[in-house]
């Protein structure tokens, strides 16, 4: 501490009004299950901080006559019955700054990596009204997933709530993660929220993305499973919260909610020991809210008001491809679309395993960069057309030859598609190989030399190609020139590569 | 019946004690009052009386921890 600070703080020790003031109170009336019901404290705001002394606090969550009911959040061991309950006056926040960036937190904001304590910044509320519709613009930029079936199909603007729900062990955490990884230099920050997981998984999660460099632009907000109801029931607004807080920088934010399922969960146990009624499932009457209001607050906002976006990834884990239960369909109707991934077509060695017949983005392809948006028309096409003959096609073996032409395209269209999860492609990557691939120029190459084939391609084309390569990158719309070249390409790389052409010889 | 509770850091005498409960008699003379002594040596001096969910708190550990939170 400098000497001005020191006098600064004599100063403020001489004026300060030290005399007895009465101050609300009420006492622990009960105390089990994270939940705490005290008596009185006639003035507490709900969702107001509360503590319990000696570094234990909570929040209000029910206000009754004869008595309150609190979350515990900290503290808990050292609450007795009897025990006084003061009122802190503030709002539920945590303190951002930009340090924040890069570690691992608690849903109050604390540290929890083991490295150094963040510096402090802002508070930031975990509960806010999201912008109204004068401050947002729509969505019209690209959020790349690196996926070529998500940024092809299923597109993602940056301000975009894309759902991706599906049973466990299909990939919903990989997409997640392929997303964050392909965000690096492009000036995105990330926030990923772990509720409820493991922390033997989420310590692997951040392992890779520390291995990819990606942790340098992300922030995981951590509450595992041996983290009481009340702090996973909070981590995702504190994800929110740290989110607004670069969103008020103007900067482009991407947050991911692994997973919601669980969340609605920890907070279906805190409403239940609160007395609160239930209602289907067992979840309380505001389950709809409580996800609504979290999701709400992604947004894209205009110019005025800094331009900056969230982008929500919501995850939701389904039991038996059941998308129809209670927490899925709620959060399908609040979601501007959804990625649906399956375990049949995992487990066909379908990967990611995206059903693109039940996944949609509604708004993101407004925001499709022209180029993809050009290809991809062709390719929903082609996949549309394929779907309807495959399962026709099972019926009977002589097909005619427009049929089996169509079903050798929708053939290779399905399985260019595949990807593995730790493999990001750029624009220019995607766009060169759906053209390819819409164009026919697959259809002489065998299936099961599609992913050798396109290693080589992308090589070659990056090589001898930079400038088409660096064209295609910015995403405009293919025309003339480009055209020319994009086919240029094809016959150079046929007539380099004779090995995958054999059929045609 | 009103619940008054007094906590003192150390035990108050008899001659205190009547003192406190006439002049709190005095300001709550519409109401019946019961008094609860307890001893918190964590006060380190003074009083803390509570009643009807509001604090009185003139203990010295009150004023240090006031003291604290304006630096």
């Amino acid at each position: 501490m400098s000497k001005s600070d020191i006098f600064a703080n004599l100063s403020s020790i001489k004026d300060s009004d030290l005399n007895a003031q009465s101050v609300s109170i009420g006492r622990v009336i009960s105390y089990a299950d994270g939940i705490v019901f005290s008596d009185e404290l006639a003035d507490v705001q709900a969702g107001e901080l509360v503590s319990f002394g000696n570094d234990g606090y909570g929040v209000a969550l029910n206000l009754e006559k004869e008595k309150v009911g609190i979350i515990v959040l900290s503290g808990a061991r050292k609450i007795k019955a009897g025990d006084f309950v003061y009122r802190t006056g503030k709002i539920l926040s945590i303190n951002v700054s930009d340090e924040i960036v890069g570690r691992v937190i608690d849903p109050l904001g604390v540290a929890v990596d083991g490295k150094a304590a963040i510096k402090k910044d802002r508070d930031m509320y975990l509960e806010k009204i999201a912008p109204g519709v004068i401050a947002r613009e729509g969505v019209n930029q690209p959020l790349q997933t690196g996926i070529k079936a998500v940024d092809a199909l299923i597109p993602i603007g940056r301000g975009q709530r894309e759902l991706i729900i599906g049973d466990r062990n299909t990939g919903k955490s990989s997409i997640a993660l392929a997303t964050i990884l392909n965000q690096r230099d492009k000036d995105v920050i990330c926030v990923y929220v772990a509720i409820g997981q493991k922390k033997s998984t989420l310590a692997q999660f951040i392992q890779t993305l520390d291995d990819n460099g990606a942790l340098a632009y992300t922030t995981v907000v951590s509450a595992s499973a041996s983290e009481s109801a009340s702090l996973q029931f909070l981590a995702p607004y504190s994800g929110q919260a740290v989110a607004e807080y670069f969103l008020d920088k103007g900067k482009d934010v991407l947050v991911i909610f692994d997973d919601l399922s669980k969340h609605a969960q920890a907070y279906r146990e805190i409403s239940l020991l609160l007395k609160r009624p239930s209602g289907r499932e067992a979840y309380p009457g505001d389950v709809f809210y409580l996800h609504s209001r979290l999701l709400e607050r992604a947004c894209k906002l205009n110019k005025e008001n800094g331009g900056g976006s969230i982008t929500a990834l919501p995850i939701i884990e389904t039991q038996a491809n059941d998308v129809s239960a209670y927490i899925p369909t709620n959060v399908i109707s609040i979601t501007d679309g959804q990625i649906y991934l399956e375990t049949d077509l995992f487990n066909s060695g379908m990967r990611p395993a995206i059903n693109i017949g039940l996944s949609v983005s509604r708004v993101g392809s407004a925001a499709q960069l022209k180029a993809m948006k050009q290809v991809a028309g062709s390719l929903k096409l082609d996949l549309a057309q394929f779907r309807e003959l495959e399962a026709f096609a099972q019926f009977s073996s002589d097909l005619d030859a427009a049929t089996k032409k169509q079903l050798d395209r929708g053939k290779r269209v399905s399985e260019i598609l595949k990807q593995p999860w730790d493999l990001q492609m750029s624009v220019a990557e995607q766009v060169l190989m759906i053209y390819a691939a819409v164009n026919g120029y697959l259809d002489v190459v065998e299936v099961t030399d599609l992913s050798s084939w396109e290693t080589e391609y992308l090589a070659f084309a990056r090589n001898n190609f930079a400038n088409l390569f660096k064209t295609l990158q910015t995403g405009v719309k293919i025309e003339g020139p480009q055209e020319e070249d994009l086919k240029k390409l094809i016959k150079e790389f046929e007539k380099t590569h004779p090995r995958f052409y054999k059929k045609e010889a | 019946m009103l619940q008054i509770n007094i906590a003192s850091a150390i035990a108050l005498s008899d001659i205190q004690k009547k003192k406190l409960e006439a002049s709190l008699q005095k300001k709550y003379s519409k109401e019946e009052l019961a008094f609860n002594y307890q001893v918190k040596e964590e006060l380190i001096a003074g009083l803390s009386v509570s009643v009807a969910g509001r604090l009185y708190d003139t203990s010295l550990r009150a004023r240090l921890n006031q003291l604290a939170s304006k630096i």
